[in-house]
């Protein structure tokens, strides 16, 4: 795999989700690590003060290619399960960044998995919540040719 | 930053010990006292030599240290560590400056201002103001925490080196997320809100981003591109505020309004094509603004109430009155 000191940024992302909430905005190429930037809002949220968001600690990238998983590192922005991070009502919003293993700086296809936790199935199941596989994207692109070099300093 | 912790005081001791011709060839303890005797407060060691380093960083000094005999000596004896000539009376005009700047905000330009100017002011052993004033004589309601200032200086250096951005945007009316590429192209301030004025791929036009809705910008490395047909600065000059209402151009608004607001009009002119058309021995009058119609002027019309009253153009008097009524 070759790695690079350089980053790259995709501002556009072609993707697969399983709903337009939370939307995947933009993915990071680092040196060290794969950011992948997330914008969710609360304004179609059935729950009366929007409800919550978390992530599962298990959520990871896996190739299409070669079915190689890439964990997640670190989460800005949203808690890691069982945290959650409450919303206060229909009018808010989050933006938050997942960090997973650095991915190869090559084309590739990608789905962002977030596996299903058996403690909070039961709760998930009554509710069309973000975690619980509304988080899953598929067939996230990464064209080299669409990159653009971010100023590191 | 009390006296003792003030590291220009001890470079400009260093400074002197190096050139004292007395007493050449100075010791790291020889640095130390100097420090000591001019701060009143005795260095450690390593503070010393770390502020060595950042003499030698900072300032360009030509300090060079000899290994046989353990000794310091500038290799250029024309350099100056205090190479800007002031008078007194430029002296006190500058500590004026920086205490109105401190008054009216810790913004991060004044941060910057005060760190630079602490630097000049040092060099001629003045002591720097700090800004802890027993009697504050200026308040101003700049907010200091809102959302998205943390901006500024990457936006700053984009608009003057003209680096394309990479930006999420939420937007508050459409409540949605959008990944951009913008061009920025001026810092524009209302009302104590900040906000870009760029040239957006997404919508090849140029457009205003409040600070505030702005989520991790990145400098990327792309081709500026700049809208040259459009001059920002007078585009702004028709506005009152930021936004302006979707496809309104540059048009009259008259309006009428209560004798008690007169004065108001009159100190405070909303905008600088204000005029008055008319003004009755009462007290009413009727204002004139020839703009481009934005939500910041429906916003400050509303806040008049009933105290005015809209003459033209027909759909502002209805936007405002609904919002009014609602």
């Amino acid at each position: 795999m070759k790695k690079t000191i350089k980053s790259y940024l995709f501002p556009q992302v072609p993707n697969k989700g399983r709903s337009d909430n939370p939307v995947l905005l933009r993915i990071t190429l680092l040196p060290d690590a794969t950011k992948v930037d997330f914008g969710y809002s609360t304004f179609k949220s059935i729950f009366s003060n929007g409800g919550w968001i978390q992530i599962s600690p298990e959520t990871h990238l896996v190739s299409l290619t070669d079915k190689r998983k890439f964990k997640l590192l670190y989460v800005k922005g949203i808690s890691m399960s069982p945290t959650k991070h409450y919303f206060e009502s229909l009018r808010d919003w989050q933006y938050y960044s997942l960090y997973f293993e650095a991915i190869p700086v090559q084309d590739g296809v990608y789905d962002l998995i977030e596996p299903e936790f058996i403690a909070d199935k039961e709760a998930l199941k009554a509710v069309n919540h973000v975690s619980g596989g509304n988080f899953d994207f598929y067939g996230i692109q990464i064209d080299m040719q669409k990159a653009i070099q971010i100023m590191t300093t | 930053m009390p006296v003792t912790k003030n590291p220009y005081l001890r470079y400009k001791a260093i400074d002197a010990r190096l050139r004292n011709r007395q007493k050449p060839l100075p010791t790291i303890q020889d640095l130390i006292d100097a420090c000591a005797k001019d701060t009143e407060h005795e260095p450690s060691l390593d503070t010393v030599v770390k502020d060595i380093k950042n003499m030698r960083l900072s300032f360009h000094a030509p300090i060079k240290y000899c290994r046989t005999k353990s000794v310091y000596e500038y290799t250029d004896e024309a350099y100056r560590f205090d190479g800007v000539g002031l008078m007194e009376k430029d002296i006190d005009s500058i500590k004026n400056a920086i205490e109105l700047i401190q008054s009216i905000g810790s913004s991060r330009v004044s941060n910057e201002f005060e760190h630079a100017m602490e630097k000049v002011l040092t060099a001629y052993r003045e002591k720097f103001p700090q800004g802890n004033f027993k009697r504050q004589f200026i308040h101003s309601d700049a907010p200091k925490d809102f959302r998205g200032f943390e901006h500024f200086d990457l936006f700053f250096r984009a608009i003057r080196d003209q680096i394309p951005v990479a930006i999420v945007h939420y937007s508050y009316s459409k409540h949605i997320f959008t990944s951009r590429i913008v061009h920025p192209m001026l810092l524009k301030e209302f009302n104590n809100r900040w906000y870009v004025v760029a040239f957006s791929e997404e919508h090849n036009q140029v457009r205003t981003f409040g600070f505030d809705r702005i989520h991790d910008p990145v400098l990327v490395y792309d081709q500026f591109k700049d809208d040259q047909n459009r001059d920002v600065l007078t585009f702004f000059k028709d506005i009152y505020g930021v936004y302006p209402i979707e496809n309104q151009g540059l048009q009259p608004v008259v309006f009428d309004t209560a004798p008690e607001e007169l004065a108001y009009f009159r100190s405070f002119p909303v905008h600088e094509s204000q005029q008055f058309l008319h003004v009755h021995n009462s007290g009413r009058a009727r204002i004139k603004l020839e703009l481009i119609p934005s939500y910041e002027l429906i916003r400050l019309l509303r806040s008049f109430g009933r105290a005015i009253r809209i003459v033209e153009p027909e759909w502002l008097r209805l936007k405002v009155t609904e919002t009014i009524t609602r």
